[in-house]
């Protein structure tokens, strides 16, 4: 079933007296999916995914949850379903352990005691933190305070979280870690939006992508089309996945045929390549 | 950085629960002031630190250095007491000028030193405390002592900035020194005035930013934290109590 959760009509946004931030930005995200949003730097997507999160209120246009129109009412509704996961973690945590920090949304949902603690400790788990629950956030890593901040979230358990640029100062170990945390989200049926400028990884993990220049959306699609259209790919500043041009060299070398569809990784591309040489043997035959 | 935070932080008292430990610290400490009593003060003294050292884990060294400070304090302060000027001799006379006597009496000596002992004794019972529990834990305590939530939210609040914004000094210190900011001390009041007013601008802009994502973690007025409860076990207890109990004996049988 396609369900839509979050739906956004004409937004426009402006910092103060400043140039718009947002220029007209309509948006459906329906249930489960996994979007991935790209852009320049000051292209707009801190600026969206605030305004989703109903932090700042649009200047015009409205936003619909489930159906539901967002008005001043329903602003902390939207708060509780769709969470955020700031870029800079130092501006998202405020308490003076990593367990009392993750608690903290959680308990602004006025849950009880137990399910508290319950939640706390399952998101930990899930981002690698349980020893160091009872650290100062003043005494951790970048990286380390970056998983503090998604743990935050994933604590609060939304429906819908937007990630801003999660991958950022994560190192490679954990940019894994984080990914199977996403395919586990995922699993559970949420919905993930995340902002990146690491094309590679936008590539392998969504399924569908927008493209933000300027404060425009200028592409929203399959990820694999936005990639192969050349002019968004210029106008955003972004360019091809890697795997997508080793992918387009094999073609043209007549090594793999035209008709299969680009794999997302260099595993998918091993197998193929595998299948590949196992028919021509056959053939040989 | 070497702060009282950090060595709270690596304390290994930390398990303990810090309303106990706040408990016996202030108990001593009222003891002390309370009774007045030279044994009492180097009792709690020795004990305290030995506590602080021994169970916490601190090295002597840093332990000493951190008393050295106010001790110094002390001493300076009581000098008013232990010096004396009159026109008559008394006690030991250490110079005389223009026909007055510069003297040390022998009472105020013994009250200057009893002073001495029971302040840095005080001290020594804050100190096992601030040393094992750090301020978030304490901050707990006194929300369980009904400290008004205003105060409470201000010192959390207050207490986590002050790690943002010398964080973000720190940093931009480095940048400023990597680039030669430093170098002189012309470069250096003109770099430290630049990082004092965009130090300012960055806090209002970290407040805006802070008060964004808590708003998004649904904060609406009332800063919530659940803090792990530690269970106070029952030796520690009968400790604390045996330890009152010979404070009390030493204050009624040591004269
Ligand atoms: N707090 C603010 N005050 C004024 N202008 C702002 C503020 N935050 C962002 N802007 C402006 O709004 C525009 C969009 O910024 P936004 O942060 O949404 O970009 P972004 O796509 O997230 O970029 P990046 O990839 O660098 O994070 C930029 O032109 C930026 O200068
Ligand atoms: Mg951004």
């Amino acid at each position: 079933m396609e369900e839509v959760l979050l739906k956004a009509e004409g937004l426009r946004y402006s910092y103060g007296q400043e140039k718009e931030a947002l220029k007209g930005i309509d948006l459906t995200v329906k249930k489960g999916e996994k979007i991935v949003v790209l852009g320049s730097n000051g292209a707009g997507k801190s600026t969206l995914f605030l305004t989703l999160n109903g932090v700042l209120t649009p200047d015009l246009g409205r936003i619909f949850y489930r159906e539901k129109e967002i008005g001043k009412k329903e602003i902390n509704e939207l708060r509780r379903n769709v969470g955020i996961v700031f870029q800079d973690a130092d501006n998202q945590i405020i308490a003076s352990t990593v367990f009392s920090e993750v608690s903290f949304g959680p308990m602004n949902l006025r849950l009880p005691k137990e399910e508290v603690i319950g939640r706390v400790n399952s998101a930990l788990a899930s981002m690698n933190l349980t020893e160091m629950k009872d650290r100062p956030p003043h005494y951790l890593s970048g990286g380390e305070k970056k998983r503090v901040s998604i743990a935050d979230i994933i604590a609060m358990e939304p429906e819908v979280i937007l990630f801003d640029e999660p991958t950022a100062s994560l190192d490679p170990v954990n940019v894994k870690m984080l990914k199977d945390v996403l395919d586990e989200m995922t699993n559970l049926g949420k919905t993930l939006l995340i902002s990146t400028h690491d094309v590679d990884f936008a590539f392998q993990w969504a399924e569908r992508a927008l493209v933000f220049s300027g404060g425009c959306m200028i592409a929203d699609g399959p990820v694999r089309e936005v990639f192969d259209s050349p002019d968004v790919l210029e106008e955003a500043n972004l360019r091809k996945p890697v795997i997508m041009d080793v992918f387009e060299s094999l073609v043209r070398h007549g090594v793999l045929q035209e008709e299969v569809v680009c794999p997302k990784d260099a595993r998918e591309l091993e197998s193929l390549l595998q299948a590949n040489s196992c028919r021509a043997k056959e053939i040989d035959r | 950085m070497e702060t009282i935070d950090s060595y709270a932080y690596e304390s290994c008292m930390r398990g303990i629960s810090p309303g106990f430990k706040a408990a016996v610290a202030a108990g001593a400490l009222l003891f002390c002031i309370g009774a007045n009593h030279l044994w009492i003060s180097i009792t709690v003294l020795l004990t305290m630190s030995a506590v602080t050292v021994w169970f916490g884990g601190l090295p002597l060294i840093k332990y000493l250095k951190l008393l050295k400070i106010p001790l110094g304090f002390l001493i300076l302060g009581t000098v008013a007491i232990v010096i004396e000027f009159s026109a008559r001799p008394f006690g030991y006379v250490l110079f005389h000028w223009l026909g007055y006597y510069v003297c040390v009496s022998k009472i105020g000596g013994v009250i200057a030193l009893k002073l001495v002992l029971k302040a840095i004794a005080a001290l020594s019972a804050m100190y096992m405390l601030v040393l094992s529990t750090p301020a978030s834990e304490v901050i707990g305590v006194l929300k369980h002592l009904r400290v008004p939530k205003l105060f409470i939210e201000l010192m959390h609040m207050i207490y986590r900035f002050i790690f943002v914004m010398t964080g973000t000094q720190r940093l931009m210190k480095q940048a400023a020194v990597s680039r030669l900011g430093y170098n002189d001390f012309r470069t250096s009041c003109r770099s430290f005035g630049s990082s004092a007013g965009n130090l300012f601008v960055v806090s209002l802009k970290k407040a805006s930013t802070y008060y964004d994502a808590m708003v998004a973690r649904c904060y609406d007025g009332e800063l919530l934290f659940l803090t792990e409860e530690k269970k106070v076990a029952r030796w520690q207890i009968i400790a604390a109590l045996c330890y009152f109990t010979v404070l009390l004996l030493i204050f009624l049988l040591v004269p």
